[in-house]
């Protein structure tokens, strides 16, 4: 009796709960007010933006011809010089800045570069680094950027580990400490200054020009993303969704995650070869997914279909003098030193764009082995604009 | 009596780390350590600020863990629980004034209704815990990568303003955390619930035997912790004004490495709550030292793994004892 007691009183409190909860989103989804975004510059309050928008387009124009795309156009961006009138100020402490910088820590080598170009930059113009790592979490990096900003620094570097950090982004800003995004993008409301990074948008929707190019419009391809529900991953693949959407005849068979892991990418395209053995092409965001695939193909005996993804030297090594035709770009992590370069001429007061696209190499398998570096390490991404002498002292490359 | 006080030693070890004591100690110990070392930068009003926000959401969180370890069972889903509410709060809120309140409501209630299926699935089907909240991260998880695969929704400005607000140096989530550690303390400590908790995590089948209640021991037990993980999401929301599906990752871990550092036992009927918020202070301490000191980030891990074996070794000794 009890039991039974106990059991009607819990079915009607899940009930009465589902019901309450159901009445208040109910409520909730009737609300019509919504505040609002932050506002865009109008073309009228934009500086110099002649100048800003022809080095936004360059950075597309140059993967366009690489990839031989004949009408490959820049998304709408409207790229302006900031005033930097705002934030001129001399060092707060000392006689020399000091940048703080929120990074991803060192999860990849890409990471790891990434650090040590800012800090290798850094002792060379005689700046010091306050550092904090966020080993690729974005819960860690709200707690990092909040702790960085404590200590009133005279401007700061954020490699956003996603848009869930904008809130602490905007809580600096308003500190009066000016944030240069670094290597990847926030909404316009988290207030950042500026923005120096390479475009998900040029890069996700490039290579699926590519693939649409090399299949003439037609033919079965896989998308292999990086990893489920990081922007980074997301924005590419959703880049490349809407691209090939223009192309009626092509079919997106699958979309998989390789988790950027060669190790996961073999065993993704393993069943991909089971299931899809008439695959025209691979979209593949990443070096190491592309990587992947090659080992399977090449262990089942079948020719690797056209694939894309970013400069692993792992990568182009492993295909060089085979006939496997690919699209690669990079996401150069060494594009924190220019990162760094705008945090300081934000506080110096020099001319800074509110985006700086960084505009990096792209090759097809036709130009692979030239950018091959049998000296350097498999994860180096190539080619590489980081110092030699850095590379040799990170043991990525040999003296 | 005189003689009997006279001749009664200090806190043991073992009693220390029983009552949740030790972990304090370690605390404090950091603490002399820290403001010998950089005193004014750890003592700032903002690096105490950050400290205290970054404690919130695991002290949430591992409040709710430190019960479900006294029943004797484990939360695993807490982490994906805190990521689904989080992203929930701000892809339903969306910046619409008038939606913060019912849907902060409702997000809370949620977590309520998920904590209810663990409760339900442990307490009534009988299964084993681990494996019931185990598979309700990974479906948690799932929920949320459909609700949305990348970053959505806005919280409104009062939300983020009070993330933001803080009295001094103390954050005022903080203050909400304080609330709830009340809370928790006056159920564990006041009513016949708590006192069944401790009975159904010391043996199950003999507290079942004199007549407590033991599924709705546990089945409650579930729904605080799905309670205090919606309450975490919600704040989390605020804290990083918008919504993400990766938010949480991670969690649970910390939350479980929160409680055992403060000496409960994973077997269950025995823990204290002081310990579990020492074990929160610990590992917010260590991240804040990790930056404030500029070490390796690498080492956060290390450390943390090493004090974690420490704390267990050192609790199991002192338990045989």
């Amino acid at each position: 009796m009890t039991n039974i007691a106990f059991s009607r009183r819990g079915h009607s409190r899940t009930i009465a709960t589902c019901l309450g909860v159901a009445a208040l989103v109910a409520v909730a989804g009737c609300s019509t007010e919504q505040e609002g975004s932050a506002p865009q510059a109008s073309a009228e309050d934009c500086l110099n933006a002649d100048e800003a928008q022809a080095a936004y387009q360059s950075s597309w124009s140059s993967v366009a011809e690489a990839f031989e795309l004949e009408d490959f156009q820049p998304t709408d961006e409207q790229v302006c010089q900031v005033d930097t009138a705002t934030w001129k100020a001399e060092p707060k402490q000392g006689d020399s800045y000091r940048v703080a910088f929120a990074a991803q820590g060192p999860t990849n080598s890409w990471g790891v570069l990434s650090d040590e170009a800012l800090r290798y930059h850094a002792d060379e113009l005689g700046v010091d680094v306050l550092y904090a790592a966020a080993n690729g979490d974005a819960t860690t990096q709200v707690d990092n950027i909040q702790q960085l900003a404590s200590q009133n620094p005279d401007a700061m570097v954020v490699v956003p580990m996603g848009d869930g950090i904008s809130g602490q982004v905007k809580a600096a800003v308003d500190q009066g400490i000016p944030v240069v995004l670094c290597s990847g993008v926030l909404p316009s409301s988290s207030g950042a200054v500026s923005t120096v990074t390479r475009q998900y948008d040029l890069l996700g929707s490039a290579y699926a020009e590519w693939i649409a190019k090399k299949l003439d419009g037609k033919g079965k391809v896989a998308i292999l993303s990086g990893l489920a529900g990081v922007p980074t991953a997301e924005y590419q693949k959703a880049a490349a969704e809407t691209t090939f959407e223009k192309y009626p005849d092509i079919e997106v068979v699958t979309t998989q995650y390789t988790e950027w892991s060669p190790t996961v990418a073999k065993t993704v395209a393993q069943n991909l070869i089971a299931s899809y053995p008439d695959l025209d092409a691979i979209w593949s965001d990443s070096g190491y997914g592309a990587l992947g695939v090659a080992q399977a193909y090449e262990e089942a005996g079948k020719p690797v279909p056209p694939i894309t993804g970013d400069a692993i030297n792992d990568f182009i090594l492993a295909t060089d003098g085979k006939d496997v035709q690919y699209a690669l770009s990079t996401f150069p992590p060494e594009m924190s030193s220019t990162c760094l370069d705008t945090a300081l001429g934000l506080v110096k007061g020099e001319p800074v764009l509110d985006k700086v696209y960084i505009d990096s190499p792209s090759f097809t398998d036709a130009d692979g082995a030239t950018y091959a570096r049998k000296d350097c390490d498999g994860g180096l991404l190539v080619p590489s604009s980081a110092p030699e002498p850095l590379l040799t002292e990170l043991k990525m490359c040999k003296a | 009596m005189s003689a009997a006080t006279v001749a009664r030693p200090g806190p043991s070890l073992s009693s220390l780390v029983r009552g949740g004591g030790a972990v304090w100690v370690v605390v404090a110990v950091m603490v002399v350590w820290l403001s010998a070392v950089r005193g004014g930068g750890f003592w700032s009003t903002g690096n105490l600020a950050a400290l205290l926000s970054g404690a919130v959401v695991l002290g949430l969180v591992a409040l709710g863990q430190h019960i479900v370890v006294l029943t004797g069972g484990i939360d695993l889903s807490v982490g994906s629980m805190v990521t689904l509410t989080s992203l929930l709060t701000a892809v339903l809120i969306n910046g619409y004034p008038i939606r913060t309140v019912p849907v902060v409501v409702a997000i809370v209630l949620i977590g309520a209704l998920m904590g209810g299926i663990n409760g339900s699935l442990v307490s009534i089907a009988g299964l084993p815990p681990f494996i019931v909240t185990l598979g309700m991260l990974y479906l948690v998880s799932g929920v949320a990568l459909t609700v949305s695969p990348t970053p959505d929704g806005r919280v409104t400005s009062a939300l983020t303003g009070f993330a933001t607000s803080t009295f001094g140096p103390v954050p005022a989530p903080f203050l909400v955390l304080l609330a709830s550690v009340v809370v928790i303390w006056a159920l564990l400590t006041r009513t016949a619930w708590g006192r069944h908790v401790f009975a159904v995590g010391g043996d199950q089948h003999a507290a079942r035997a004199v007549g407590i209640g033991t599924t709705s021991v546990l089945m409650r037990a579930y729904v605080v912790s799905g309670t205090l993980a919606g309450l975490a999401g919600v704040l989390l929301a605020a804290r990083t004004a918008i919504g993400s599906p990766t938010a949480g990752t991670g969690l649970e871990l910390s939350a479980i490495t929160a409680v055992v550092i403060g000496g409960t036992s994973l077997l269950g009927g025995r823990g204290s709550l002081l310990g579990t918020m020492g074990g929160v202070a610990l590992l917010s301490l260590i991240t804040n030292s990790i930056t404030l000191l500029q070490f390796p980030s690498t080492l956060t891990d290390l450390i943390r793994g090493l004090i974690i074996i420490a704390a267990v070794a050192v609790f199991v000794v002192k338990r045989k004892e």
